[in-house]
């Protein structure tokens, strides 16, 4: 609740004749009657001395309420270009907008649009009337979902805390179902898809096992074979080295045939020794004899070799250790697949448990490190979502049943609360406030009964009927002042309390940019 | 017209005669010495839940939610219901608001986990109560159903004189009284249901509280006003007293048989 604002230049002294002068006027309803239109006196009373004492002590949430109906004291000029029409001017204004305008079509029109953008910025509008106000053209006028209430209304007739409650749960079990459905395979102890993510975790596992069984059996495999090759291949391993020899006679060979090749070439070209040609091409062809046979025995030798070594790898592959070895491994691998083909499965079914907003993380890689990967995730949002779960059960179960409790809170956070003046004063408001507050027909509520809404709003819209009567007989208040009013007091400002409403008194005293004005 | 300080000294003798196996030798009217603390505190008053403050201070500690769109959609409703509710819980300083979302404080939390909505008000006047012996807070019980003197002196209307315990105020309330008593988990059982977080505390009085004090055939038993019966709180702080002073307090004060 706003505090009030002590104001050192200006002494209280001038506030507090005017909420004693509200005393006053309070006092004077109950003794002439309740002003024309108004409610009876004697029911408002309390209600009405309750909003003065707020006003009083500063409890209002507009805290320049009190200086602006005791002196006339508006906010301050910011500024700003005035709006175009009614409806932006009477959304501009910081405190209290007077609208002057008759009754018909066009002040209806204004009144509702004015309400619509209120609420269309998110703010609370209190739409007070001196007789509870109709609130259904408001609702034609709002989107689907806002909430207005008339707590006024009985029953469960439109506007009514009991309709809008009932609206309310209807609205939430209807809009929750899919959640709830979505989430309902995380319920449970334990959930089916906690269920799921255990059997997907300890597929994970096993197969994490089953690959490391598979591993070491194939390296069992190797050694076993590694083991066989040694112990059967001492006749390969000699005509390896057989091979080895007559590669490295063959080459020694060549080389021989290149080198005589190089020495033919410069007798040739030389003339002091070209007498030694001759003698040199012998030697090169005889050398070119020699390097074919030693290419031909490399050759029989590795043919030799190549066959000692295909029976070795036969020998070896029918080797019963080599073969226990194979076997091993390979049972081991297909167990290994098999393990993650079962992570794989279990991966699948918890993927389609996922609420659709998570779709997100449902995409994953059917390799060990992708789908351990969507486990640990799982594993994070198992807790959260079970706890979604639960709470959007008890939410569900809460919403369907026929309750009072809402109906306070309904009241707090409502779009629109449409209601008679003093009803806004009553307990269950309690320490409500609202953004707005717009009060039509303000020309027939008193000041001390318009206080009751007045004091629960930042801003306000006065809406005004431009040459209404006065409240009660001008001369009937003046002679209840003559013999009431008490030394001190301003008979003036008590005699316009009893004859005005709230209205024309602010209306008086507002600036330009704080009035306007319909026609028909 | 004023409560009475204590029960008269025949009320006490019927109580104690109706008490079966208990043989009273003496009736000794004391005054327990007491400190009296006059603070001004911060308290954290409990409210109950209502209906979507309940559920949204829930969905924040409970399902990793925190956008109001988001916790719109969850709940099924109006985002500005949600936003409304929130600005709601924000004003009690149950949650706080920023670029991630929306956040329960610690007295978010805290109501949370004890089901009940905690409010904070500030500068509230508050008196606390210690006994004289240890400096030990007073239940609760004990200091609303009590008269507590502001000095050593008593007298009944039917002559029943009530003489103090003697020389156990000497060493002073201890420093960290006050803290302590903040600091335990049961606070509320010593300051009633408006439990003090933070105080400014002026200096400790003495204040007096008046005990029957029976001595029997076995052990003795101390009558208060909080307890319809012997009161062994009460017993305590008379021994504590006893204790502290040194001094055989039963022979202080009138003596009467049964």
């Amino acid at each position: 609740m706003a505090s009030t604002l002590v104001d050192l230049e200006h002494p209280p002294y001038r506030n507090e004749g005017f909420c004693a002068a509200l005393e006053l006027a309070v006092a004077a309803g109950r003794e002439l009657g309740p002003a024309p239109g108004g409610r009876d006196a004697g029911l408002g009373e309390r209600i009405q001395r309750e909003a003065i004492l707020r006003l009083r002590t500063g409890a209002t949430v507009n805290p320049g309420l009190l200086p602006l109906l005791a002196e006339g004291r508006f906010a301050e000029d910011r500024g700003d270009p005035p709006g175009p029409d009614e409806v932006s001017r009477a959304l501009a204004v910081p405190d209290v907008f007077c609208l002057s305008a008759p009754p018909g079509a066009a002040r209806t029109a204004t009144v509702l649009e004015i309400v619509r953008a209120a609420t269309a910025r998110g703010e609370r509008v209190l739409y007070a009337a001196p007789r509870p106000p109709a609130v259904e053209a408001v609702l034609s006028r709002l989107p689907p979902g806002a909430l207005v209430i008339r707590p006024g209304q009985p029953g469960a007739g439109p506007g009514s805390l009991a309709a809008a409650a009932a609206d309310v749960q209807q609205r939430i079990l209807a809009r929750s179902q899919a959640a709830a459905r979505s989430l309902e395979p995380w319920l449970g102890e334990p959930s089916p898809a906690l269920g799921w993510l255990r059997r997907l975790t300890t597929a994970l596992g096993e197969a994490a096992e089953a690959r490391e069984r598979a591993d070491r059996a194939e390296a069992h495999r190797v050694a076993a074979e590694a083991a066989a090759r040694e112990r059967l291949g001492a006749a390969a391993r000699e005509r390896e080295q057989a091979v080895r020899a007559a590669q490295a006679a063959a080459d020694q060979a060549a080389d021989q045939v290149g080198q005589l090749t190089v020495a033919v070439r410069r007798a040739e070209a030389s003339r002091l020794h070209r007498w030694r040609t001759a003698g040199l091409r012998r030697r090169l062809g005889e050398a070119v004899r020699s390097a074919a046979a030693a290419r031909s025995r490399f050759f029989q030798t590795h043919a030799l070799y190549e066959e000692s070594a295909r029976q070795l790898t036969q020998e070896v592959h029918r080797d019963s250790t080599v073969r226990a070895a194979a076997d091993r491994a390979a049972f081991a691998d297909v167990a290994a697949r098999r393990a993650l083909d079962a992570a794989e499965r279990a991966a699948h079914h918890l993927t389609r448990l996922l609420p659709a907003a998570l779709a997100g993380i449902a995409s994953w890689s059917a390799d060990p490190e992708g789908l351990a990967a969507l486990a640990v995730r799982c594993q994070e949002l198992e807790p959260v979502l079970r706890g979604r779960a639960g709470l959007l059960r008890e939410w569900r179960q809460r919403a369907a049943r026929p309750t009072r409790q809402l109906h306070a809170e309904l009241l707090r956070y409502a779009d629109v609360v449409a209601t008679a003046c003093l009803d806004a004063g009553r307990p269950e408001y309690g320490d409500l406030a609202f953004d707005l507050l717009i009060l039509e027909d303000a020309t027939r509520v008193p000041v001390p009964e318009a206080l009751a809404p007045l004091v629960r709003a930042r801003r306000a819209v006065l809406i005004g009927e431009p040459g209404r009567p006065p409240l009660r007989d001008p001369e009937v208040a003046r002679a209840w002042v003559a013999a009431r009013c008490p030394a001190g007091a301003d008979p003036g400002e008590l005699t316009a309390l009893l004859t005005a409403g709230v209205f024309e008194l602010v209306a008086a005293r507002a600036p330009a940019r704080n009035l306007a004005e319909t026609g028909w | 017209m004023s409560e009475p300080a204590h029960l008269p000294m025949r009320e006490v003798v019927r109580r104690v005669g109706a008490l079966p196996g208990v043989r009273p030798r003496h009736f000794t009217p004391l005054l327990l010495p007491m400190w009296a603390v006059d603070v001004v505190a911060t308290v954290r008053e409990a409210q109950s839940y209502e209906v979507f403050d309940r559920y949204l201070t829930r969905a924040l500690a409970e399902s990793g939610l925190s956008g109001v769109a988001e916790l719109a959609a969850f709940f099924g409703v109006e985002p500005p219901l949600v936003d409304r509710t929130a600005r709601f819980l924000e004003s009690l300083g149950h949650l706080r608001r920023s670029p991630s979302g929306l956040t329960l404080t610690e007295l978010g939390h805290r109501s949370m986990t004890d089901g009940r909505r905690y409010r904070l008000f500030p500068g509230r006047r508050l008196t606390l109560h210690f006994d004289g012996a240890v400096g030990d807070p007073v239940p609760y019980a004990h200091v609303v159903h009590a008269v507590w003197l502001p000095g050593p002196a008593l007298t009944l209307p039917d002559g029943t004189v009530f003489t103090p315990v003697p020389g156990t105020l000497g060493g002073g309330l201890p420093a960290d009284a006050v803290g302590r008593l903040l600091s335990r988990a049961d606070t509320a059982g010593f300051s009633g249901p408006a439990v003090p977080v933070e105080v400014a505390a002026s200096e400790p009085r003495p204040v007096w509280l008046p005990v029957y004090l029976v001595e029997c055939e076995d052990e003795p038993l101390v009558f208060g006003w909080a307890v319809d019966g012997p009161d062994p709180y009460l017993l305590q702080v008379y021994r504590g007293c006893a204790r502290e002073s040194g001094t055989d307090v039963t022979q202080c004060g009138d003596h009467h048989g049964p």
